[in-house]
C-alpha cells in the first residue's frame, strides 16, 4: 500500500534537511533520455545533509536506517543484522550505513535521539549509538530521561560530559529529532526500524522490521548486480 | 451451566476427527496470518524481487523469534492462544453451518473481531506507527501497562464468547421448541 504510493516518486524534504551531496536526487518526476535505472516500488528521497554514515565513501549502495533508541526491535536489529552486515558489505566498501533516528515511542527517544546529535558534535555519533542500544531498558521505564543519559554517556570513551550536558540541556537539537520523525512520516514509514536500501539512481527498497540477515542479503546483492 | 454448554458443544464437534485436524490447522494457519500481516511490506518486497520462498519462510521464523524476543513470553503465549482460539472457533462455525446451513448470526461471527484484534496486537518485528496513529497518542502499544498484552486479552475474551454463543447455538438446535 504503502509502497505503490511511492513508486517512482521522490519525497520532497523540508528546507532544513539540505541534500547530503553523496546521495542527492533530482526530486522531479521529469523524465529523461537515460534509461531508468529505477527499482519497480522504490522509494527516492534526500539523505539529510547532517547524516553520518559507516563505511566507504565510494560504496554504490546506501542502506538508511530509521531507529528508534527506544525500540526493542531496533536494538535486536542492531545485535542480530547489523554485525554480519559490517561484515560482509559495510567494512568491504560496498555499503555506506546511515542510522537517522525517530522518535515514536515518547519523550524519553526525543531525548536520546538528541544525545545523538550531541555526541556527534564530538565526533561520537556511532559510538554514542553502539553504547545506547547496547544498553537500552524497556520502553518509556524512565531510563532514557536527560538526567539518565547523561550518566549513561559518561562510560562512552572519550566523550566530554560536561560539554554534552550542556549540549542536551540546550535541547538546540530538538527540531532535528522532531524534524527526522516528521521527515521518516513523508517517506511512509510504519515502525521501527525501517531500512531503506538503495541510491539515488535506482532508488530505495524498503525493508520494515527487525528481518533477518539473509533479507537484507538479497536486497543488497540484487542492488549491486 | 455456561461451562457445561461449551463442554457439550465440543464433544458434539470434536468427536469427528475431521474437526480436529481442522482445527489444528486452522490455528497454524492464523499463526502464520498474524505473522504475515504485520511483515506484509517485507513480503511485498520479496515478492517484487522474485526472492525463493525459503526466505519468505525465514521471515516468518524470524517473526516469530522476535515476538519471543523482544515482546516476551506473556505476548508469545498470547499469540500462539489466540490463534488455537481461532481455529476452534472456526471450526465450530464451520461445523454449525454444517448442521444448521446456518452461520448464526452476529453473535456467532462476534469471534471474528476477536481474530482481528489478535492480528492487530501481534506478530508485529516493529515497533509499529500504526497503532500510534490509531490511538493518536506517542508510544503505541508501550503506553498500556501490559505493552499492549491488553488487546490480545480483549482478543481472547470476545473468542471464548464467541464460542460460547456457537455452543449455546449448537446445544439449541440438537432439540425442538416447544
Amino acid at each position: 500500500m504503502t509502497l505503490g504510493y511511492f513508486i517512482g516518486n521522490a519525497i520532497p524534504i523540508g528546507s532544513n534537511f539540505q541534500s547530503n551531496n553523496q546521495s542527492s536526487v533530482t526530486n522531479t518526476g521529469v523524465t529523461t533520455d537515460q534509461p531508468s535505472k529505477k527499482i519497480a516500488g522504490s522509494v527516492n528521497f534526500d539523505i539529510p545533509s547532517f547524516a553520518k554514515f559507516k563505511g566507504s565513501s565510494s560504496a554504490t549502495i546506501n542502506l538508511v536506517e530509521f531507529g528508534d533508541y527506544q525500540c526493542p526491535f531496533c536494538k535486536r536489529f542492531f545485535e542480530q543484522t547489523e554485525p554480519q552486515l559490517y561484515k560482509e558489505y559495510v567494512d568491504t566498501g560496498k555499503v555506506r550505513f546511515y542510522f537517522l533516528d525517530v522518535s515514536i515511542l515518547g519523550d524519553d527517544s526525543v531525548t536520546l535521539g538528541q544525545g545523538a546529535w550531541c555526541a556527534d558534535e564530538q565526533g561520537k555519533y556511532y559510538e554514542y549509538h553502539d553504547y545506547i542500544y547496547s544498553n537500552q531498558g524497556e520502553e518509556n521505564s524512565g531510563w532514557g530521561t536527560p538526567d539518565k543519559v547523561k550518566n549513561l554517556v559518561e562510560n562512552i570513551q572519550g566523550l566530554d560530559v560536561e560539554e554534552f550536558s550542556q549540549c542536551l540541556d540546550s535541547k538546540k537539537y530538538e527540531s532535528r529529532t522532531e524534524g527526522l520523525t516528521k521527515f521518516s512520516g513523508q517517506l511512509g514509514l510504519s515502525g521501527t526500524p525501517t531500512m531503506f536500501i538503495g541510491n539515488s539512481e535506482m532508488g530505495y527498497t524498503v525493508i520494515t522490521g527487525a528481518q533477518p540477515y539473509s533479507v537484507f542479503k538479497e536486497v543488497i546483492d540484487k542492488g549491486l548486480g | 451451566m455456561s461451562t457445561a454448554v461449551m463442554k457439550n458443544a465440543f464433544q458434539s464437534v470434536f468427536r469427528n476427527p475431521r474437526y480436529v485436524l481442522a482445527s489444528a490447522l486452522i490455528s497454524l494457519f492464523m499463526f502464520f496470518i498474524f505473522i504475515l500481516v504485520n511483515n506484509s511490506s517485507t513480503f511485498v518486497t520479496l515478492l517484487g524481487l522474485n526472492s525463493p520462498p525459503t526466505l519468505l519462510v525465514e521471515v516468518i521464523t524470524n517473526g516469530a523469534a522476535n515476538i519471543l524476543d523482544a515482546s516476551g513470553i506473556a505476548l508469545f503465549s498470547s499469540v500462539i492462544l489466540v490463534s488455537i482460539l481461532s481455529g476452534i472457533t472456526i471450526s465450530m462455525i464451520i461445523y454449525k453451518r454444517q448442521m444448521t446451513k446456518s452461520f448464526g448470526g452476529k453473535k456467532n461471527l462476534a469471534g471474528f473481531g476477536g481474530i482481528f484484534g489478535g492480528a492487530v496486537s501481534s506478530g508485529c518485528s516493529a515497533c509499529s506507527t500504526t497503532v500510534v496513529s490509531i490511538l493518536g497518542v506517542a508510544g503505541g502499544l508501550s503506553i498500556f501497562p501490559l505493552k499492549g498484552l491488553e488487546i490480545s486479552l480483549l482478543s481472547i475474551g470476545i473468542l471464548v464468547a464467541s464460542m460460547y454463543f456457537i455452543s449455546k447455538g449448537l446445544v439449541e438446535s440438537d432439540r425442538c421448541s416447544i
